[in-house]
């Protein structure tokens, strides 16, 4: 699998004046890899991410999955893809307030197979791999309660959870470990590192310091542009 | 559209639903028993001659009118306020990979859903109602009121069901489509803000 961005360009207006959210971006992802993106608020991290997650059209450049280009697909092919090859976190913590979280977490799933939200499905009844990342998240005991009822780290859990149910050969995930302690933040990139060494690439945005040293290469994000971390150390290009 | 999600979500969020649903019975009676009463009033109008009457049924049709806009108008407010609150919840079906003519539908599809169930119950009331009205008029001799015909209560039944159904699902259509179309990044940076 190779998952790469060319010349990736997002435009905004903002107050009647253009600006480039995102810049001549390039970059590219082979399965397996640990890619983190750093930089300031306001930089562009998310609007990259949006636009790998195939959420968000670019202004110009393409997104590129396995040679086919995002923007040559349609909306029922892309969403496809979001569904079945793509895992996304997002920033913010997000659920249906009707479903618990264990029905939220298997949404995708339900989709994927063309079913309906199925109540009554037990931890018991979900295969093997699922059941372990379940337990490995912590939330296995807190399927049965509804959104509502957990804190912001107990949904970022879950979060990562639902992005990881159909197996998807990429997971991108903005600031996956903002709401978490040490410790669970610890236990997440523990788990993406695994997900990497069994092949699953691994894009994220992070703050966290101990998410860059198991990245296998990091970026900077300034002012819209992808830096590699290694020439961003040096200062301006 | 998934008929089952649109049933699901009406059931799991009981509360919001059946306010809706209420909100419509409510507009749906009054449409349904101002119906009533006004072509019962013209009827009973018809029955003196002159300007004064003419007058009078002109009042009565103005009068319905306005109530009619005003419905119209609270439907609509209401609907759009309450699809707005949902912005989040359509976001991330687009996340985990619906598409954009599946929200649409989705949303479109909610909005007739809470409009028919709003409107049987509206009959319900209504129909109450008119009995009730009915029978005390009956006790009244010399009121100006007579009742409508069978086949003018059943065109007033349809006018008010395909006028709720529409007023209910069009008031949603722009916004459905726009929901559906809008970048879920900017929808989620909405909602940070």
């Amino acid at each position: 699998m190779i998952f790469s961005i060319s010349n990736l360009r997002k435009k905004f207006t903002r107050r009647g004046v253009d600006f480039d959210a995102v810049l001549d971006a390039d970059f590219f992802a082979w399965s397996g890899d640990f890619i983190v993106i750093t930089g300031e608020s306001g930089c562009g991290k998310s609007t990259l991410l949006s636009m790998l997650a195939g959420l968000a059209r670019p202004s110009s450049g393409d997104v590129i999955l396995d040679g086919e280009k995002f923007g040559d697909l349609s909306d029922e092919e892309l969403s496809q893809i979001r569904n079945r090859r793509i895992g996304y976190v997002p920033q913010n913590a997000l659920f249906f307030p009707q479903y618990t979280v264990l029905e939220n977490v298997l949404f995708p799933k339900f989709l994927r197979d063309g079913k309906s939200v199925q109540q009554d499905v037990a931890l018991k009844d979900l295969d093997s791999d699922l059941q372990t990342l379940l337990k490995d998240l912590g939330i296995s005991d807190l399927l049965e309660e509804y959104p509502a009822n957990l804190s912001g780290g107990e949904l970022q859990k879950a979060s990562i959870a639902r992005a990881l149910v159909n197996n998807p050969s990429i997971l991108i995930a903005d600031e996956p470990t903002s709401s978490l302690d040490e410790k669970n933040a610890r236990l997440v990139l523990k788990l993406f590192s695994h997900l990497a060494s069994t092949g699953t690439a691994i894009i994220m945005v992070t703050h966290d310091d101990m998410a860059l040293k198991r990245a296998d290469r990091s970026y900077i994000m300034q002012r819209g542009q992808l830096i590699p971390r290694e020439v961003s150390d040096y200062g301006n290009l | 559209m998934n008929f089952k999600l649109v049933l699901e979500n009406y059931l799991r969020n009981p509360f919001r639903s059946i306010t809706l649903s209420l909100l419509v019975a409510i507009l749906a009676s009054a449409l349904l028993v101002g119906g009533f009463l006004s072509q019962s009033l013209s009827k009973g109008l018809e029955q003196i001659s002159g300007i004064q009457s003419d007058i009078l049924q002109m009042v009565v049709w103005v009068i319905g009118s306005f109530f009619l806009l005003i419905s119209v108008a609270a439907i609509i407010s209401t609907f759009v306020l309450t699809v707005r609150e949902k912005r989040k919840e359509y976001a991330l079906l687009r996340i985990v990979g619906y598409t954009q003519r599946r929200v649409r539908n989705l949303v479109l599809g909610e909005a007739a859903f809470v409009t028919a169930v709003g409107i049987a119950l509206g009959f319900l009331f209504s129909s109450v109602a008119y009995f009730v009205f009915k029978i005390a008029v009956e006790e009244q001799p010399g009121l100006l009121l007579l009742f409508p015909e069978e086949w003018e209560f059943a065109l007033t039944y349809l006018f008010v069901i395909v006028f709720l159904l529409l007023v209910g699902t069009l008031s949603v259509y722009k916004i459905a489509n726009g929901i559906a179309r809008s970048e879920v990044s900017t929808i989620l940076r909405e909602e940070e803000t």
